[in-house]
């Protein structure tokens, strides 16, 4: 290439990517500045923001509220993770295992995921209801005891999570499913050579070829579980006696209920630390992926 | 040509009627009976007011704040919202509302309930017009009394007038009818902040404190209330539920008692559904003292006052107050001597069976941070009704919380 | 071997089926009367319209799914445009800062929207896009997400064709319409399905910025709807679902195909 057109090639590429370039540093970098900034003061929103230092910190660790809620959020991401993990793996093999209706087996469990959250959550609200709610039909007839799901305080944190993995599980599906049909077929037939039974080919070769699946899985939805906002507030609002209060429920009632624009976004940083590391680790995998195979 | 400009004469003089027109956006979060009446009434007051429209929008119940202060900060208020009357001071305070004295009539305001519209004041200015007062009362089911046995020489339901008696029949019904439950209440601000306040009332207990402006929480009392809100779960009569789920019991003959706002009025009458309405049950030696609080209108702050817009908004909100016979429909007390003597409110069923309450309110603390501390008493009785938390530690929290919100 | 292949078939089969109970419910309860609802019947006791009616005289669903979907998929097509042209930069062109802009494209990745949503609304509220879909939209563009997905494929395919092209006097601009995106559009595929369903489903952002109930988006608005309107209680509500849900399913049926491929394709 001659200088003048790589000058021009040079000039080309900042102008291809002017558009997210602007873009990402008005709606990202901006505000993520600011938000730093932010977690310095005291606002109510209509008066003038109050320089306090780091008032909002100390606050924050001796609030019994948010600790709390950080604990819940933990939780809520112990329920969701391992269960979608395993699930969503043994259907997908059997979803990719030889049957006939594939198709509508890959809809089925991944319909759920295209309902807008209202809908799955209200649905689910019904549903749990004790007196009329199908789930408690059911409990009754297998003779089990009704449960008081979103009102219990044991059980409103499970229902929550349960709704969740329902509604969020076929996208973890399809990543298995993208993995599995990319285990070459002459590796079970190998072993089936030498006799192994399905088990033991799903114990030897399935699960660890999918290794970079998995932790992908994982990763994803770690960093899913740990926003957990909408689930909440729509099914208990933060009840039974804030059992259900996550962080991110907590910011909203903070800055939006209560207008504290400054505490509700030093929370906010904290989770931005903690999430931080998830992030960095699916950045990382997500980039040396590029250069092996997904498994 | 000549039919070009006839269109064009024509749609000038349209667009000039158009534009003559004052457009009033009214937020408010009535629905279901109380929706109904509301949009009657906008309706109403625009066929009669044909240079002003008023147009409605519907916000969710535990939204409105909120939205209504981010739209504030946007400078994109609704003209007219409604709003509890004990908001006000945590909106005035903020210079979210617009004063209306120099707008109001002085007729209308000398014809109020006096303690209503004092409370409508900040700093001694008037930022509302109260248009009800909405107390806490009891539901019961006559079909379900009767069937249970609990009826007096002439077979007429038995009503409960004290908390004794109220447990008393609630245990014989579920007994004998088998039910899951026999009294149904919303388990947040039902019970934790309504029937809470009720009971402490009653109890000699003084909740909010004029003079200091603030909450002057007895301790003794407090954990006497949150003792007796446990004893009715404990006892099984009533569990912990959320709204819907205990309307719907109640609409649906599977409970007897059930503790609710007078709104409920705008919906009960038009079910099938034998039903009766009166003041909660009394302590043994007290009134039957109860939570209350008001609707009113109120005129969130525009980046730039437009008095034309203002003087067609408290057109609109003093029509409405004039109005509330109709409102009352809803099943709210009217709050102006006027309304209240009218024959159009007394003539509306039922109303004498719980016209009284409105001598026993206990009004909401109309003081800053009530929003706050309401959502903690939600919360802690919640957690006493669950067990979690014992009468006493429950009171001290209260306490904390009060004291946590006040001086931050 | 043809046994189990059935008995598979029945197990996934049935799997499916009891996983969709709870759609299937929805739908069932949202042609019920409120007294068999509450009766926690499987069945309608007689199939009924109504719930139907109310909703739609009541609510401004139509109005909520207008919102959504011009805001989902205004934003996605957005998303698309920007985002292949930053992929494209940083995956298949050679210059001078190209590394530079390629980790600041993935620091998006770093800052989760709900860290920053408070200064995001304030920016938001400041140039008055409160209450405007395009303060729905417009935060959304710069997906890093996307940037990812779009280039992690551009940069798997072979220099071949464009050294090729190139030699043919080919311009940047033939290579990048001609060569790249065509074959790029799995990846393509998966970043829009994938970006419209978060759009679609996202409830906090829409939550904060929209207070006018003409507003709302469906998330937002049918949640409005149930926790305000004490008569429009569970029929309704399951109707309301139930028409929320149709459209998107419709469309799902039709792009599942291209989901899997593309995210096996650009998942490589």
């Amino acid at each position: 290439m001659t200088v003048y057109n790589k000058r021009k090639h040079t000039l080309l590429a900042y102008m291809f990517f002017l558009p997210f370039g602007i873009l990402l540093v008005v709606f990202k970098l901006i505000p993520f500045v600011n938000s730093v900034r932010m977690v310095f003061y005291k606002w109510d929103v209509l008066g003038t923001p109050q320089f306090i230092g780091l008032a909002n910190f100390t606050r924050m660790f001796s609030d019994r509220v948010f600790l709390t809620s950080l604990w819940h959020t933990f939780y809520f991401v112990i329920l969701t993770v391992p269960p979608i993990l395993i699930l969503s793996f043994l259907i997908a093999v059997l979803a990719n295992s030889k049957i006939y209706g594939k198709g509508f087996v890959r809809s089925a469990f991944y319909l759920p995921y295209t309902l807008t959250i209202s809908v799955v959550c209200l649905t689910w609200a019904l549903l749990y209801n004790p007196y009329f709610g199908m789930i408690s039909k059911v409990t009754k007839f297998f003779g089990l005891k009704t449960i008081n799901w979103l009102v219990d305080p044991l059980w409103a944190m499970p229902a929550v999570s349960i709704t969740t993995v329902w509604w969020t599980m076929g996208f973890s599906i399809v990543l298995y499913i993208a993995g599995l049909q990319q285990i070459p077929s002459s590796y079970y037939e190998a072993a089936e050579l030498d006799g192994a039974s399905s088990f033991k080919k799903m114990i030897f070769i399935t699960i660890p070829l999918l290794k970079r699946v998995h932790i992908l899985v994982i990763v994803t939805q770690i960093i899913a579980s740990l926003q957990i906002f909408g689930q909440v507030y729509i099914m208990t609002a933060g009840g039974p006696a804030g059992k259900t209060r996550t962080v991110m429920q907590y910011i909203y009632e903070q800055g939006f209920r209560y207008f504290r624009m400054g505490y509700a976004q030093s929370m906010a940083f904290i989770m931005f630390l903690i999430m931080l590391v998830f992030a960095y680790l699916q950045l990382r995998l997500m980039i040396s992926s590029s250069k092996e195979e997904l498994i | 040509m000549r039919k070009a400009l006839l269109v064009i004469c024509i749609a000038a003089l349209l667009s000039a009627i158009v534009s003559a027109k004052t457009t009033i956006t009214v937020w408010t979060f009535f629905s279901g009976g109380e929706g109904f009446i509301v949009t009657d009434l906008i309706k109403k007051f625009n066929a009669e007011n044909p240079d002003i429209e008023v147009v409605e929008q519907i916000v969710e119940w535990g939204e409105l704040y909120n939205k209504l202060t981010t739209a504030v900060v946007a400078g994109d208020p609704p003209d007219v919202s409604v709003m509890h009357l004990a908001m006000i001071p945590d909106f005035a305070s903020r210079g979210a509302l617009t004063p209306i004295d120099a707008y109001a009539s002085k007729d209308i305001l000398s014809d109020y309930v006096p303690e209503i519209i004092s409370k409508a004041h900040y700093n001694n200015k008037l930022y509302a017009i109260p248009i009800d007062t909405h107390p806490l009362v009891m539901y019961y089911n006559k079909k379900l009394l009767k069937k249970a046995g609990l009826v007096d020489q002439n077979g007429e339901a038995l009503i409960p007038k004290t908390w004794d008696e109220l447990i008393k029949y609630a245990k014989t019904a579920k007994e004998k009818l088998g039910l899951e439950v026999s009294i149904t209440a919303e388990n947040g601000p039902m019970v934790g902040e309504r029937l809470f306040m009720a009971y402490y009332t009653q109890l000699g207990g003084e909740f909010y404190d004029a003079k200091t402006n603030s909450i002057k929480l007895d301790l003794e009392k407090a954990k006497k209330t949150y003792e007796f809100i446990k004893g009715l779960y404990d006892s099984g009569i009533i569990k912990s539920m959320d709204y819907n789920t205990a309307e719907s019991l109640f609409q649906n003959d599977q409970s007897v008692f059930h503790l609710n706002g007078v709104w409920a009025m705008a919906v009960y009458p038009t079910l099938n559904l034998e039903f009766g309405v009166t003041s909660v049950p009394a302590l043994e030696g007290s009134k039957p003292y109860t939570w209350a609080d008001s609707h009113t209108w109120v005129l969130p702050k525009h980046p730039k006052d437009d008095p034309n817009k203002i003087k067609a908004a408290v057109k609109f909100i003093e029509w409405f107050a004039r109005n509330a016979a109709e409102w009352a429909k809803a099943g709210h007390l009217p709050v102006l001597n006027s309304v209240l003597k009218s024959d159009a409110f007394l003539s509306l069923p039922m109303r004498k069976d719980y016209a009284q309450v409105a001598n026993f309110v206990v009004p909401a603390p109309s003081m800053k941070g009530w929003v706050e501390i309401r959502q903690k008493m939600w919360e802690i009785s919640q957690s006493v009704i669950l067990g979690e938390t014992s009468a006493e530690q429950a009171a001290k929290q209260l306490q904390q919380a009060i004291k946590d919100v006040l001086a931050d | 071997m043809s046994l189990k292949k059935y008995l598979l078939t029945i197990l996934a089969i049935a799997l499916s089926l009891i996983y969709l109970v709870p759609l299937i419910w929805m739908a069932l309860a949202s042609f019920q009367s409120q007294k068999d609802i509450l009766a926690g019947k499987w069945m309608p006791s007689k199939w009924s319209t109504d719930n139907y009616r109310i909703i739609l005289q009541r609510a401004k669903i139509g109005t909520w799914f207008v919102n959504s979907l011009i805001s989902s998929s205004v934003a996605t097509i957005g998303i698309v445009v920007i985002c292949t042209l930053a992929a494209y930069t940083v995956s298949r062109m050679d210059f001078p800062g190209r590394r530079f802009l390629y980790i600041l494209s993935l620091t998006g990745f770093m800052i989760p929207s709900q860290a920053i949503a408070i200064p995001l609304y304030l920016m938001v509220r400041r140039v008055g896009l409160v209450n405007n879909l395009l303060g729905i939209i417009l935060p959304a563009l710069p997906s890093s997400m996307a940037v990812f997905i779009l280039s992690q494929f551009m940069k798997a395919i072979p220099a071949d064709y464009e050294e090729a092209a190139r030699l043919d006097g080919a311009s940047e601009l033939d290579i990048m319409f001609k060569i790249i995106l065509p074959m790029s559009i799995p990846s393509i595929i998966t970043v829009a399905v994938l970006h419209f369903t978060w759009i679609w489903n996202d409830f906090f952002w829409p939550l904060i910025v929209m207070t006018n109930e003409k507003m709302y988006t469906l998330p937002v608005g049918l949640v409005a709807l149930a926790g305000s309107d004490v008569n429009i209680r569970y029929g309704p509500i399951m109707a309301a679902n139930v028409m929320a849900s149709l459209p998107v399913i419709v469309v799902y049926l039709f792009m599942q195909r291209y989901l899997t491929r593309g995210v096996v394709l650009s998942l490589r």
